[in-house]
């Protein structure tokens, strides 16, 4: 390096450093007076989330008492007069006093009896008041300052938080209006508002994703908002770098309407008769399909709780007139509200942010439907994928492979008709070969199960070059077999090459039974397939020493190859050149003498 | 060059054994937890004033302390929160360190790490603490609620539990989402969503990982750097999860020896140092890659990781450097412990340049 330019970055360096610590002297200074300043600075009221493990709890002391509630009424049946009889009433009052008391003694640090929490609540509720008046004069710090004590007083309701966060939004506090709001909901999940204002707040802060999932939940719970829709497209706009993908925008809509959906789903189900994604649709349409006859079961329910409901109330009517009735209808009460609720229910039914929820259904066998279940159609999407089949039975012709292919189409069937002419042709052709391939059995079977390879067809002339070169003796050959054997493809190449006159010289009289049937069975699988001359090759093997030995060990399946063979021969090159092979004829003998 | 410098500053020697140091907010003091040769606690607050550390302040407790953080205190108050070696979590107010403000017997054992959340940054939900202890559980505290923490991540009965060295926040960017990211001894890095309450991801990096760390806290989660043993550290971009791969990551060697721990510097979140086992000190930045997000064959989208360069690296010592912290409040000043019972500030230059 220059060393006038390094001599120039050292003393800059140095510059640097001197600089730093001049400035760093003064931020010691800076930071000594800011310390002070802060100490005396008076504390900010911020809002914070409750604690974690307290929300929870909150909801589930709610969930659990309204779970009493459903629980009541049914624990003992109006006709029980026996255990009505048994039943201590101010035991069963006693209980729940004593678990009220439970309750809010574990609630808090500081214990508040039944009544000053009445109290505590009263005032709550008029600091909310005093801060909906400051609200309505547009004072939204003194109406702040109202609703954090109303919270103080009594942090479990949610519309204290909601309004503060409405007071924080208008004096641009984003991120305490987000943190109220989720509060809020917190404690109530359904509570739109609160959605809205968090919306508000999330697209303040630049959290578009969330401030979107938020606009659509109040979609969901108010469907005919259109406040809230505008703001949706409004910020649907703004995202719109990356459109989400498909089916959430359709939950969406599908929080508008329950109509909408299935219509929807017709529609696309109509137009994928044409499209080639039909499987996903169908699937999609069922789907909706048992989605509506879940609703029609409630339905159902629902109605055969009501009839029975009245039924059952008019007898009781006629038989109890005194005591318990007042009981009856409290459980009436009850009753109906339930439905109301099941009734409420069905109406905000389908979704569940971008999740269906598909119910159980359980129905006893007499009711199940009759209908058989659909199929699904599966098909290759690739378009050449046809041809590939065809080439791939052509070239391994393998009797395992070809019923692979040929099971998935059977077991889907062709009912829509829809199925290319092309496929069926390769359907037929699967058959075809299968059934030759049937015929031609046994021998290959150990072959096959080596060579299902299906990527044979992708086997290119680079792969041919992975054919050993031709051997001079025995032990070469068998090395090159042992690599080639379990791919039919190769092993025929590496045959063909090799001259069939000289397999004698090469095998002398070291050729085993196991790789004579190995070579019968290419001969018979390959060669005979490309209409190769086989002959040379069946002279060359009957002129290997204790050849006839051999022959003698031959197994069945073997034989018949060799027959076959041979009357590929004499079809190709007449009686009397297949004349000179005695050897081999003597084979085909031999199982009839045997 | 053009390359920042680490200069150390100011050296100060004690007679203890050091674990942690932590910048107080909003002031040139830092203090540092360690213990005493007999196996009582110290916490020691020092300033610096032109060149020089002043200590201001020595308070000793019964139990040596192993780590602290003002993560989840506000910049008013800031109250200390510590883990010891009995496995209890205090926070202290340094003004009155009579008795705690906050106790719990948080563990069974040592905590071996502590990181807090929601007090500095404004709005991004509650003031919550995490520990890792040698017990192999990870609790997350509120210091609004006594003796009982909110949160808490273990083995399963009869589960081998692993030593949890290394727990880290992240992800709080609204008063909802939460992420807690925790490493133990065996290389397991787990990442528990508190928001859902689940574990969201784990993986197993083979070597104990020493350290973990967010480049920020209350952002949505962007990267995450771990550091373990045998010299190598890995950075995760969480910002995109497949739903079978994961996070992205690279694998970096340095140092030679055990990483201890990484520490982003808080005014730029790609750049961190990493401290070693030999008393090396490295200084690295995060270069992002062209585009952060692809999507496979299946159309689920997945992370792309970028690439990290080596600016300096510097020895400080011959002993491993125990902790790290950088000033939240001016940038390029650093304080950092090491085992040979040596506080050192170092300055780093040229930080804005990069």
């Amino acid at each position: 390096m220059d060393p006038v330019l390094l001599q120039k970055q050292v003393r800059d360096n140095a510059e640097d450093l001197r600089s730093y610590m001049q400035d760093l002297k003064n931020w010691e200074a800076d930071m000594k007076r800011k310390e002070s300043e802060l100490q005396a600075a008076a504390s900010s009221d911020q809002a914070l989330p409750p604690v974690r493990s307290k929300i929870k709890r909150v909801s589930q002391d709610q969930n659990s008492t309204c779970n009493a509630e459903n629980q009541r009424p049914t624990r003992i049946s109006g006709y029980d007069y026996a255990s009505w009889d048994k039943f201590d009433v101010d035991k069963a009052c006693e209980d729940l006093d004593g678990a009220r008391h439970q309750e809010s003694a574990e609630g808090d640090d500081d214990t508040v009896s039944d009544a000053e929490e009445k109290r505590l609540r009263e005032e709550a509720i008029y600091e909310k008041e005093m801060g909906n008046n400051f609200v309505k004069k547009q004072k939204w710090k003194e109406a702040i300052q109202c609703y954090s004590r109303a919270i103080k007083c009594f942090p479990y309701d949610a519309i204290f938080y909601a309004n503060r966060a409405l007071c924080y939004l208008k004096t641009d506090d984003l991120r305490s209006a987000e943190v109220d709001c989720t509060t809020a909901l917190q404690l109530d999940s359904n509570y739109v508002k609160a959605y809205q204002r968090r919306a508000v707040a999330r697209v303040g802060l630049g959290q578009l994703q969330e401030a979107r999932s938020d606009l659509l939940k109040v979609m969901e719970l108010e469907p005919k908002n259109m406040a809230s829709k505008a703001e949706l497209m409004k910020l649907e706009k703004k995202i719109n770098i990356k459109p989400q993908p498909k089916a959430v925008e359709e939950s969406g809509l599908a929080a508008c309407s329950q109509n909408t959906v299935t219509k929807q789903a017709e529609n696309t189900s109509s137009c994928t008769l044409k499209s080639k994604k039909s499987q996903e649709i169908y699937t999609r349409n069922e789907s909706v399909m048992s989605h509506k006859e879940i609703i029609k079961e409630e339905e159902k329910v629902i109605s055969h709780i009501s009839g029975k409901k009245t039924t059952a109330t008019k007898e009781t009517e006629k038989k109890v007139k005194c005591s318990t009735n007042q009981e009856i209808m409290a459980r009436q009460r009850e009753e109906s509200r339930m439905l109301e609720n099941m009734m409420r229910k069905e109406h905000i039914w389908p979704i569940y942010g971008e999740v269906k929820l598909v119910h159980t259904v359980h129905k006893p066998p007499h009711l199940r439907s009759k209908k058989p279940l659909k199929r699904i159609d599966i098909r290759e999407v690739d378009s050449n994928s046809g041809q590939e089949l065809g080439m791939d039975t052509k070239t391994c012709s393998s009797g395992a492979t070809s019923v692979e292919i040929k099971s998935p189409q059977i077991a889907l069937g062709s009912d829509t008709g829809a199925s290319s002419d092309r496929e069926q042709n390769t359907k037929e052709f699967c058959k075809s070969v299968d059934a030759e391939s049937i015929e031609v059995k046994p021998a290959s079977e150990k072959m096959n199960s080596a060579s299902q390879n299906t990527d044979i067809e992708l086997l290119s002339e680079k792969e041919l070059e992975d054919v050993p070169p031709i051997p001079n003796t025995s032990v070469q050959f068998l090395i090159a077999w042992k690599k080639v054997r379990t791919n039919s493809w190769l092993s025929y190449h590496y045959l063909k090459k090799i001259p069939g006159a000289d397999l004698p010289k090469i095998f002398q009289d070291s050729l085993d039974s196991s790789t004579l049937s190995d070579i019968i069975c290419t001969i018979k699988t390959e060669f005979l397939q490309f209409k190769e001359p086989v002959l040379p090759y069946i002279r060359g093997l009957s002129d290997v020493r204790r050849f006839s030995a051999l022959a003698m060990f031959l197994s069945e399946s073997d034989k018949k190859g060799v027959k076959k063979i041979l009357e590929y021969c004499k079809e190709q090159d007449g009686y009397k050149e297949c004349d000179d092979c005695h050897t081999m004829n003597q084979i085909c003998l031999l199982p009839n003498t045997v | 060059m053009d390359k920042p410098q680490i200069i150390c500053h100011a050296e100060k020697s004690t007679s203890l054994s050091l674990f942690d140091c932590r910048w107080i907010p909003c002031s040139a003091k830092f203090v540092v937890l360690g213990s005493k040769p007999k196996g009582t606690g110290v916490i020691n607050v020092y300033e610096i004033s032109e060149g020089d550390v002043k200590l201001l302040k020595e308070v000793e407790k019964s139990k040596a302390f192993k780590c602290g953080t003002y993560g989840a205190s506000s910049l008013r108050d800031h109250y200390l929160a510590t883990g010891d070696f009995e496995g209890k979590l205090n926070i202290w107010n340094l003004e009155d360190t009579v008795a705690p403000i906050y106790s719990a017997s948080a563990h069974k054992e040592i905590i071996n790490s502590i990181d807090g959340v929601g007090g500095q940054s404004i709005g991004c939900g509650a003031p919550e603490i995490v520990t890792g202890s040698r017990d192999g559980s990870v609790k997350v505290w509120d210091p609004r609620q006594k003796g009982k923490p909110v949160a808490v991540m273990e083995p399963a009965e009869g589960d081998a539990r692993r030593d949890c060295w290394t727990v880290a926040f992240g992800n709080s960017y609204n008063s909802e989402e939460r992420i807690v990211c925790s490493g133990y001894d065996n290389g397991d890095i787990k990442m528990f969503d508190l928001k859902t309450m689940s574990l969201r991801w784990e993986t197993n990096v083979k070597n104990g990982v020493c350290g973990i760390e967010f480049d920020r806290k209350d952002i949505a989660m962007n990267k995450m750097v771990a550091t373990t043993l045998e010299a190598k550290f890995y950075v995760f971009d969480v910002r995109t999860q497949h739903p079978k791969k994961g996070f992205a990551h690279l694998t970096e060697k340095a140092h030679k020896s055990t990483i201890w721990l990484v520490r982003h510097l808080p005014q730029n979140r790609d750049i961190f140092a990493t401290c070693g086992g030999s008393g090396s000190l490295c200084l690295w930045k995060y270069n992002y890659p062209s585009r952060r997000v692809t999507s496979d064959t299946d159309g689920d989208e997945m992370g792309i990781i970028g690439t990290t360069s080596l600016l300096q690296n510097t020895t400080l010592c011959t002993q491993p450097v125990s902790s790290l912290d950088w000033s939240p409040d001016k940038q390029g000043i650093a304080v950092c412990t090491s085992f040979d019972q040596t506080i050192r500030v170092i300055i780093v230059t040229k930080l804005n340049t990069l």
